[in-house]
C-alpha cells in the first residue's frame, strides 16, 4: 500500500521556494533554540506519563522519558497550553471547532532539532511535514472537536489540523495530505 | 476615411484581432476551469479513498488472524484500535467533499450500509475479543470477509470513474491544443497583416514625399523663372524710362529753342493770340523737360547701388540747411533740430531724401505766418523714428498715402511749382534702405513726415 504522501502534487517554483524554505528553516531553528532554553529549565528530562500514552515522539529530540523516546499522555499535552481553531476540512461537514496544542510547543517541549517531522497514524498512513509549517502556521495537534474528546472512531485521539478557513493558501493538497488523523507517533528527522 | 477602413488589409487585421482576443479569452478561462477541476479531481481522488476503506478492513482481518495465531499478542489493544479505525472509516465514509463523491459511486451506498450493519453486529464481540478467543474470532471473520466483495467493487468503480475523468481531461487538452493552434494562426495572420500594412503605409509615405519634393522643385523652378522674367521686365522698364527720358529731352530742347526763335522773329508782328500760343508752347516744353528730368532721376535712383555707411543725421541736416540758405531766408523760416543719432545709410540718398522733405516744407508754407520746421528723433523698441514737422498748409488726411505716388500734386500748377516727383523719390529711397516713410497732415495745420528706421539699420554713435 502506497502512502497518501505519494500523491503530493509538485511543489511550487523551485528557486523562490528554496529561498523561502531556507528562511523559514532559519526562523524555525531560532524558535526551537529559544524553546529549548525554556524547556530545559524545569528538569533534565521529561516527566513520566501518568495516563494512557497517546503520542510517542522519537528521532532528533533532546528531552525523553523512555529509551530515546518521549511518551506523552493527554494531561502532558494539555499542560503545554491549549489552542483553538475554527475551520472547515475536506473530510467533515460544516465548520468545526478543534482544540489542541500548538505543534511548535510540543516539539519545543521535547527539544526537537530536526528539519521535518514524519507523522504516523494508527491506520498506517504516514506523511512528512516540514518543520517550517509549524512556525509559519498555527498548526495544532487537536484532541477535541466541538468540545468532545476525539476517539479513534472520530479520527482521534490526535489529529493534525491546519487553520484552513483562516488561510486560503493552505487550502490545497499540499497541506491536506499533511493533516494526519488517528495520529500515534511523530518522528523528528 | 471610410474607404480606408474598408480596405481588405484592415478588415483582415480587425478580424485577426477579434479572433486573437476571443481565443485567448476562451483559452484562459478554460485553463482556469481546468485548474479548478483538477483540484476537485484530486480532492475527490476516489481510488485512494475507496482503497483506504478496504485496506483498513484487510488490516483488521490481519490483526484478527494475529489474535488467534500460535503467538498471539499480549493484549487485544491493537485489534481494538484497528476495529475503531475501520469503524471510523465506515461511519465517516459519507462526510466531507471526498465522502460525498464516494457515495455517488455505483454500489458504494449499499456497501457502506451493509458494512455499518455488520459492524454493529460484531461490535460487542470485537470489543470483548481477547488473544486466543477463537470462538469470537470465528463470528467476526465472516462479517469482514462478506464486506470484501462489495468494497472491492466500489474500488473498481472508482478506478473506472478516474479513467473517465482522464479521458475527459485528454479531450479537453486536445481542444486546448486546437485553441492554441487557432491562437497561433490568428496571431501569425494579424502580425503578417500588420507588417503588410506598415510596408504599404511606408511606401505611400515615401511616394507622397517624393511627389511633394518634385512639386516643390517644380514650383521653385517656376518661381525662379518668373523672378527672372520679372527682373528682366523691370530692367527693360528702367532702361526704357532712362532712354525715353534721355531721348525726349532732345526734341523738347528743339521745341523750346524753335518756339523762342519764332517768338523773336515774329517780334511785334505777332498777334496777341500767337504770342500767347508761343508762350504756352515754351512753358509747356520747359515743364515737360523738368518732368522728364525728374523721371530720369527716379529711374537712376532705382538703378543706383546703395553704399551703406554710418552717417550722422544732424550733420546731414546742417549741410542741407547751408545749401538751402537762400530759400530759408526767403521764406523767413526757422529750422530747429535736436541731437540726432547716427544711422546706416547711403549718404547721398539720405541727403536727397531729407532735402526733398525740407524743400517741400519750405515750399508749402503759409504765406501769412512765419515758417517753422522741426526735426526730431526718438528711439523706441523697434528702432528710431525721425519726424520732420512744419506749420505749413498741410493736406487732407485722405492724401496720407497718395502723396508718395509719382506726379501727384495736391495743388494747382500755378500755386506751387514742382513736378510732383519729390516725395516719390523719398519713398523710393526709404524703401531701398528698408525704412518706412509715412505722412500725416491736416489742412492749414501743417504736415508731418515720419521716417521709421529699424534697429538693425542703426549704428551707435560711439
Amino acid at each position: 500500500m502506497r502512502s497518501r504522501m505519494s500523491l503530493t502534487l509538485g511543489r511550487p517554483a523551485a528557486g523562490a521556494w528554496n529561498g523561502l524554505v531556507l528562511l523559514a528553516r532559519a526562523l524555525c531553528a531560532a524558535a526551537v533554540l529559544c524553546a529549548l532554553t525554556v524547556a530545559r529549565a524545569p528538569a533534565s528530562g521529561l516527566a513520566e506519563p501518568r495516563g494512557e500514552v497517546i503520542l510517542t515522539i522519537t528521532g532528533k529530540i533532546t528531552h525523553t522519558n523512555s529509551r530515546g523516546a518521549a511518551r506523552l499522555d493527554l494531561a502532558m499535552l494539555e499542560s503545554l497550553g491549549s489552542e483553538r481553531i475554527r475551520t472547515r476540512t475536506p473530510w467533515t461537514d460544516g465548520l468545526a471547532l478543534f482544540e489542541g496544542v500548538l505543534m511548535r510547543k510540543v516539539l519545543a517541549a521535547v527539544g526537537a532539532t530536526g528539519r521535518s517531522v514524519l507523522a504516523l497514524a494508527i491506520n498506517d498512513y504516514q506523511a512528512e511535514i516540514p518543520a517550517t509549517d509549524f512556525d509559519r502556521h498555527r498548526v495544532i495537534l487537536a484532541y477535541r472537536k466541538n468540545g468532545r474528546r476525539l476517539t479513534i472512531r472520530d479520527r482521534g485521539p490526535l489529529w493534525i489540523i491546519y487553520p484552513w478557513t483562516d488561510k486560503k493558501a493552505l487550502r490545497n493538497e499540499l497541506y491536506y495530505v499533511r493533516s494526519v488523523w488517528q495520529l500515534k507517533e511523530l518522528v523528528v528527522r | 476615411m471610410m474607404r480606408r477602413w474598408l480596405n481588405p488589409s484592415y478588415l483582415a487585421l480587425s478580424m485577426g484581432l477579434v479572433v486573437l482576443a476571443a481565443t485567448a479569452f476562451l483559452m484562459l478561462s478554460g485553463i482556469q476551469r481546468d485548474i479548478t477541476q483538477a483540484e476537485r479531481d484530486f480532492r475527490g481522488n476516489l481510488v485512494w479513498f475507496a482503497t483506504r476503506i478496504d485496506y483498513d478492513r484487510v488490516q483488521l482481518l490481519n490483526e484478527l488472524n494475529a489474535m488467534t495465531s500460535r503467538n498471539p499478542p499480549a493484549t487485544g489493544n491493537e485489534f481494538a484500535r484497528r476495529f475503531d479505525v475501520f469503524w471510523s472509516r465506515i461511519n465517516e465514509a459519507g462526510s466531507g467533499v471526498m465522502g460525498q463523491s464516494y457515495m455517488t459511486l455505483p454500489g458504494a451506498a449499499q456497501a457502506i450500509a451493509r458494512a455499518k450493519t455488520l459492524l454493529q453486529l460484531i461490535e460487542s464481540d470485537a470489543v470483548d475479543l481477547k488473544p486466543g478467543d477463537v470462538e469470537r474470532a470465528a463470528r467476526i471473520r465472516p462479517a469482514l470477509n462478506a464486506l470484501s466483495n462489495p468494497l472491492q467493487q466500489v474500488v473498481l468503480q472508482s478506478v473506472q470513474r478516474q479513467a473517465d475523468l482522464a479521458v475527459g481531461r485528454r479531450a479537453k487538452l486536445r481542444s486546448r491544443f486546437w485553441q492554441a493552434i487557432v491562437l497561433f494562426v490568428a496571431a501569425f495572420l494579424t502580425a503578417g497583416t500588420l507588417v503588410v500594412l506598415l510596408y504599404v503605409e511606408k511606401q505611400n509615405v515615401a511616394k507622397l514625399r517624393d511627389d511633394l519634393e518634385q512639386r516643390v522643385n517644380q514650383r521653385t523652378r517656376e518661381l525662379g523663372r518668373i523672378n527672372k522674367e520679372l527682373q528682366s521686365a523691370n530692367n527693360n522698364l528702367r532702361d526704357f524710362a532712362m532712354i525715353a527720358s534721355h531721348d525726349l529731352q532732345e526734341p523738347l530742347r528743339k521745341i523750346r529753342s524753335l518756339a523762342n526763335m519764332l517768338s523773336k522773329d515774329l517780334g511785334a508782328l505777332a498777334s496777341d493770340d500767337s504770342r500767347y500760343a508761343l508762350d504756352v508752347i515754351e512753358e509747356s516744353a520747359v515743364r515737360l523737360s523738368s518732368l522728364v528730368a525728374a523721371l530720369l532721376r527716379y529711374s537712376r535712383l532705382s538703378n543706383a547701388q546703395i553704399m551703406l555707411e554710418s552717417v550722422a543725421l544732424d550733420s546731414v541736416v546742417s549741410q542741407i540747411c547751408e545749401d538751402l540758405d537762400e530759400q530759408i531766408e526767403e521764406a523767413g523760416a526757422l529750422v530747429e533740430y535736436d541731437a540726432l543719432p547716427h544711422i546706416m545709410a547711403d549718404p547721398v540718398q539720405l541727403r536727397q531724401l531729407l532735402q526733398n522733405v525740407l524743400v517741400n516744407a519750405l515750399k508749402y508754407r503759409q504765406k501769412e505766418r512765419g515758417c517753422r520746421i522741426r526735426i526730431a528723433a526718438h528711439e523706441n523698441s523697434a528702432g528710431v523714428t525721425v519726424t520732420i514737422s512744419d506749420n505749413g498748409i498741410g493736406f487732407s488726411e485722405e492724401y496720407n498715402e497718395k502723396i508718395f505716388e509719382p506726379f501727384q500734386r495736391l495743388h494747382r500748377q500755378g500755386d506751387f511749382e514742382g513736378t510732383g516727383i519729390g516725395l516719390t523719390l523719398c519713398a523710393k529711397i526709404a524703401e531701398r534702405h528698408g525704412w518706412n516713410l509715412s505722412a500725416e497732415g491736416r489742412p492749414g495745420k501743417g504736415a508731418r513726415i515720419i521716417l521709421d528706421i529699424p534697429k538693425e539699420n542703426l549704428r551707435d554713435a560711439a
